[in-house]
């Protein structure tokens, strides 16, 4: 039995699709991420699930029972809200016991697992304090303890961390994967943060126009993209047509300009820009190196990310990392490898010059 | 001393100076009535030659005073909490309902707020006069309660809209049936609007004159029985009840800010 099983949603606001027959599903403990760009569909199908808004079409169910007409109150589902929604008029231990309280717990219970869950988030000397006497990161450690406190079958995050400081958001991340692994809760995050997806996800959704364009664990999203939409929401990447030749891939020309396939290509590939080494200009030419022109360097501390214009007309970003004896000069002359193995292929070129890329309409 | 310190200065002593003029137009004739009504004498002057609390044990021995009196709060004390209930669910239902009509709703509820009260007043006559209710307490109520209520629209309104809903949300999925978020979480929040509700209602009704006068002949209210005892005589025992209204007033507030501080503040020890 899975904790969330959607089938087959579709939102509609008049005229609008919000959500176009999504399907997917959360087994007990795991961390699925809905990730994608705003106005993705991903905020409305977790309304959806939470209760506050109704599907068109499709089933939703929550730990095996089909949840289409029950109230968000009855459905045990615990909400994380980018606000963090701490109720203002209470202090943080009766925030934390609130859903206890509706649910008419004994109060020396109460007492016990509220103090257990704060400990768990680590606020057990805050439990007087009210929501507006502290920190923002202290704030969603709260609203995680008062949403996992009554147990709920599923826990829902709603861009946890976007209001939060860089540094306090990352180490509240480790936190919140650090609970949800000791409290095995089934859980789902939306985001349009590709690094929380990558870092806190057993598999990810990647979300564009209200449809699911590939789940997947992290590194086969990664790795292993199934369209150009993914294979740029989920870091860099060069796109590029190819030319295949039993196991000989080799750059073609650029995916820009579409219309014509070129003559020879033979489809479409992404490479990530770590896989793509840079030599000195005077190196050794073979069939999997290329020669080119740095345009542009991004230093970023750890490493710099280096375009090169190829002699072939294409631009490839590579990364460099600090600490080597060569430093890449903006106008210099370089030579490039990019291994076979290195092309991942995600689109056949037709005829018709339109491509797999994006199979849904703008 | 630089020049712009200097200008800073210097706009800082005018607005200074405008604002303590403003303040003195607007307290002083009531501080100076304030004062009179502690006097000693028989008569009405500033300053008073002695002073006592002899007008104030006078009006509330004084039967007219006190029957106005008792009158007087008796009405607001019924009006306040039925202009809040009435102001609540009409400010949640403009909140939350649909916008269709929303506007001339509104626009229709909160009317007798910039209509005369003189025309008011001759209307609800006309209405008291026929169905037989001269003097009655009903017919003051309804009459306050119709023009305390723009103002608890407007107040809770304004809490309203700046009111999360979020938080209603998270206490639903916290196992809160809707109205049970309402009462648990909405309330408590618009809470200073609900409080300021309650004192505009209650500061409204007690004060109320014109349309009350069309509405009474022998029953009066205190703001009536003011105005009365004017005509036909000026002495102390009005700066005395005037000074107990200020006083009441005051206190009222006071009491209902000071009670929003404790209650919330009691939360945090319980």
């Amino acid at each position: 039995m899975s904790a969330v099983n959607i089938e087959n949603v579709t939102k509609r606001f008049g005229q609008m699709v919000a959500v176009a027959d999504v399907s997917f599903e959360v087994k007990p403990g795991e961390f699925v991420t809905l990730l994608g760009p705003s106005g993705c569909g991903k905020t409305t199908l977790l309304r959806i699930i939470a209760g506050f808004l109704r599907p068109s079409e499709g089933t939703v169910r929550i730990g095996g029972a089909v949840v289409n007409d029950m109230p968000a109150h009855l459905r045990n589902v615990g909400l994380v809200f980018q606000s963090y929604a701490l109720f203002p008029h209470l202090v943080v231990r009766d925030n934390v016991a609130f859903g206890l309280r509706m649910r008419g717990v004994r109060r020396r219970e109460i007492d016990r697992r509220v103090g257990e869950m704060l400990d768990l988030v680590q606020l057990g000397d805050r439990a007087l304090y009210l929501p507006s006497q502290l920190s923002g990161g202290q704030q969603q450690r709260v609203a995680l303890a008062r949403a996992l406190v009554t147990q709920p079958t599923v826990l829902l995050l709603d861009e946890p961390f976007s209001a939060l400081d860089r540094k306090i958001g990352e180490l509240l991340r480790a936190e919140l994967k650090r609970v949800q692994r000791r409290l095995s809760i089934s859980t789902i995050l939306v985001t349009h943060a590709q690094d929380e997806a990558l870092m806190l996800s057993d598999r990810v959704a990647v979300m564009n126009l209200g449809r699911i364009e590939q789940v997947g664990t992290p590194e086969r999203l990664y790795e292993r993209p199934r369209s150009r939409f993914v294979a740029e929401f989920l870091g860099r990447s060069n796109l590029v047509r190819i030319v295949q030749s039993g196991r000989d891939v080799r750059i073609a020309g650029p995916v820009e300009g579409e219309g014509v396939p070129m003559p020879g290509t033979s489809g479409i590939a992404i490479v990530r820009p770590e896989n793509v080494r840079l030599y000195p200009p005077d190196s050794e030419l073979r069939a999997d190196r290329y020669g080119g022109t740095i345009e542009d360097v991004q230093y970023l501390g750890h490493a710099r990310i280096v375009r090169v214009r190829l002699d072939a007309g294409v631009a490839i970003e590579a990364i460099a990392l600090s600490g080597s004896d060569w430093k890449p000069d903006a106008a210099s002359r370089v030579t490039i490898e990019i291994p076979s193995g290195s092309f991942h292929v995600i689109g056949e070129p037709t005829l018709s010059g339109a491509s797999e890329l994006d199979p849904s309409p703008r | 001393m630089t020049g712009a310190q200097n200008r800073e200065d210097a706009r800082g002593w005018v607005t200074g100076s405008v604002a303590v003029v403003t303040l003195a137009f607007l307290l002083l004739p009531q501080i100076i009535l304030l004062v009179e009504s502690f006097t000693a004498d028989s008569y009405l002057a500033f300053p008073p030659t002695r002073y006592g609390l002899r007008w104030y044990a006078f009006i509330l021995s004084d039967d007219d005073w006190l029957d106005a009196l008792r009158r007087s709060l008796l009405v607001a004390a019924i009006v306040t909490p039925v202009t809040l209930l009435l102001g609540l669910m009409a400010a949640y239902a403009l909140d939350r309902g649909p916008p269709r009509g929303r506007r001339t709703i509104f626009t229709l509820l909160i009317a007798p707020m910039i209509l005369p009260h003189v025309v008011l007043g001759l209307a609800q006559f006309q209405v008291v006069f026929w169905s037989h209710m001269q003097d009655t307490v009903t017919a003051y109520v309804l009459a306050h309660v119709t023009i305390a209520l723009p103002y608890a629209i407007i107040t809770i309104g304004a809490s309203l809209q700046v009111f999360d809903r979020r938080l209603e949300e998270a206490a639903q999925s916290l196992g809160a049936a809707p109205w049970r978020a309402a009462f648990h979480v909405m309330l408590p929040v618009i809470r200073p609007g609900l409080v300021a509700a309650t004192i505009f209602s209650f500061i409204t009704s007690f004060d109320e004159f014109i349309i009350t006068y069309f509405l009474s002949t022998r029953r009066v209210t205190v703001p009536i029985q003011i105005f009365n005892s004017l005509s036909f005589q000026l002495d102390p025992s009005i700066a005395a009840i005037s000074g107990l209204t200020l006083m009441l007033t005051i206190g009222l507030t006071g009491f209902l800010m000071a009670g929003g501080q404790i209650a919330s503040g009691g939360r945090i020890l319980r």
